[in-house]
Order: C-alpha cells, then sequence, then structure tokens
C-alpha cells in the first residue's frame, strides 16, 4: 500500500520513525471497516495533533522563535529588495549603453519577475523554515506553526484596522479565509524546509 | 505520594482501558475498548497524543511488538500501565468516590 508509506512519511515529521509505523499500521487496521478516506482523516488528525501539542509544549518559546523568524524574513526581503534594484540598476545602464532604451525584451522581463516571484514566495520562506527548525530540535515544525498563527494575527489585524470599518459581516469572513489561505500557501515551502531540516537530523 | 501524578479525565480513560486489556492493549484495541465501555469514540489524534504525554509522565510504558504482515509489516506498540500510573489512577478514582459519596443527584436514579 504505497499511500501507506505517504501517510508513515507524514507522521514522522511530528513523531519517531517507529512510532509512526506502527500508528499507520494501527490504522491500516481500520480500512476494512472504514475505508480509505477515513484512515487518511485518521492520519491527518493524528498528524495535527502532535504537531498541535508540540506547540502547546512550549508556547512562549515557539512564538518567540516566529517573531525571530519574522525579523528574518524582512531582513532577507530587504537585502532581496536591495539586490533586485541594484540588479536593475545595472542592468538599466548596461541596456543605455547599449543603445536600447525600451527596456529588456519582454520575455526577460517576464523571466525576472517569474524569479522575483520564486524567491519571494519559495526561497525565502524555505530558509525561514529551516533557520526555525534547527532551533527547535525534536520539534522542527512546531516554530512554522506558531509563525502562521503570527502570521494571520498580524496580518489579519492590520488588514481589520485598515479596512475593517467598512466590512459587513461576509466580507470580514472571506477576508479572514482569505488571509488564512495565503499563510498557508505561504507555508508550504517553510514546512519544507522544516521537514528538510528534520529528515537530515534524523538520518544521523 | 510525591510520586504521583494527577490525571486528566481523558488520561484516566485510557489508563483504565490499558489496565483492562492486560498484555493486548494498543492502538487499536484501546480505542475500542473505550469507545465500547464509555460510548465514546475517541479521535486517533487525541489518544495518540495522550499515550505519548502518559508514556512521558512515566504513568504507562510502551513497547514494539513482532512486524505483522497484516499491518503491511508494521509492528504493534504495546502499552503497559507503571506502579506510578496504578497508583495516580487509583488515587483520582479515590477522590471522584469520596465527592460522590452520599450526594443524590436530580434526575439520576443511581449515582
Amino acid at each position: 500500500m504505497r499511500s501507506a508509506q505517504v501517510a508513515e512519511w507524514i507522521l514522522s515529521l511530528v513523531t519517531s520513525p517507529d512510532r509512526a509505523a506502527s500508528t499507520v499500521g494501527d490504522l491500516m487496521e481500520n480500512v476494512d471497516s472504514g475505508g480509505v478516506f477515513w484512515f487518511w482523516i485518521g492520519v491527518l488528525r493524528t498528524a495535527f495533533s502532535m504537531l498541535w501539542r508540540e506547540f502547546f509544549d512550549e508556547p512562549a518559546r515557539m512564538m518567540g522563535l516566529a517573531v525571530r523568524g519574522v525579523v528574518l524574513e524582512l531582513v532577507m526581503m530587504v537585502a532581496f529588495v536591495t539586490c533586485a534594484a541594484l540588479l536593475g540598476a545595472v542592468l538599466g545602464g548596461i541596456l543605455h549603453l547599449t543603445g536600447t532604451p525600451d527596456g529588456p525584451h519582454p520575455v526577460l522581463a517576464a523571466l525576472g519577475w517569474a524569479l522575483a516571484r520564486a524567491i519571494v514566495w519559495g526561497l525565502v520562506p524555505l530558509q525561514v523554515g529551516c533557520w526555525l527548525a534547527r532551533r527547535a530540535p525534536g520539534r522542527e515544525l512546531a516554530p512554522c506553526v506558531a509563525f502562521m498563527i503570527f502570521d494571520v494575527v498580524v496580518w489579519g489585524s492590520l488588514g481589520l484596522m485598515w479596512e475593517g470599518a467598512q466590512y459587513s459581516p461576509f466580507q470580514f469572513v472571506v477576508e479572514f479565509l482569505s488571509t488564512l489561505a495565503m499563510s498557508a500557501l505561504y507555508m508550504l515551502p517553510m514546512i519544507a524546509g522544516a521537514a528538510w531540516v528534520r529528515r537530515k537530523r534524523m538520518s544521523h | 505520594m510525591a510520586d504521583v501524578q494527577t490525571l486528566g479525565e481523558f488520561e484516566q480513560i485510557v489508563v483504565l482501558a490499558i489496565l483492562r486489556l492486560g498484555e493486548n492493549a494498543y492502538g487499536v484495541t484501546i480505542r475500542e475498548e473505550i469507545t465500547a465501555r464509555t460510548e465514546r469514540e475517541p479521535s486517533p489524534g487525541a489518544l495518540y497524543v495522550t499515550l505519548d504525554r502518559l508514556e512521558e509522565k512515566g504513568l504507562v510504558r510502551s513497547r514494539f511488538g513482532d512486524p505483522t504482515p497484516q499491518r503491511g509489516g508494521r509492528a504493534k506498540r504495546f502499552f503497559t500501565v507503571s506502579a506510578k500510573g496504578v497508583q495516580s489512577v487509583a488515587r483520582a478514582q479515590r477522590s471522584y468516590q469520596r465527592l460522590m459519596r452520599g450526594l443524590k443527584l436530580p434526575g439520576v436514579a443511581h449515582a
């Protein structure tokens, strides 16, 4: 059962590999009566419960790490914007000197934007995830949960302060859910980074 | 007495289920025992997190059995209650019994 191996991999992100294997074995025993859907619900609920517990064992420390992670993220973003501005200035100078004042080729411009998005939405959170995980050995994913909570609370509050007075209850719910979805999307590379650090630590 | 830990309600249920099952207490049977005796079905997540917490507190111990083909070669994790666990659940139950003694609950035939 290939899905059992995937389930084992998911659970091994939040518990030891032997415990993950025995938990998946337990859930597999119920596949005949409960079905595959029940199996996956069981895997995900178990993983979330274990992750939540890792966070709640040391919530203050995890939130502290999350705040430091946000600072690191901002530093990396500022460094990236500075580098991008410098690169843009250099490229602009080269284009000017070579006599192409209309700017870069559209394909090159599109590639540049794609690269910038990949860095902002991929590389930065990946690096932050690795950094957070290295500071929480044994519970590598818990600071990512704290980061997400911090992210949703801070950005959600800022959004409400900015435009909240104009929101109807429906708009409020939509805004909250979209903030949550964006945060979850942003978290994927961060979790990947933390998972990579965990796997590396477990293999030693 | 200083070594006796306080137990939450679900922790007591899990410890009592393990005691009832004896040698055959692992995730699936513990969950079935709780469902059969309490008529409430615990989620797998709540059960495994509680079992890990009880083990960290030193109230239960676990060991891995042999891998079985029915489980895709995955071993069962068997649980037993430690002496400290037995003391803790006994103390918690005695507290409940002392509180219930002589108490008449309105609308309940047998308290």
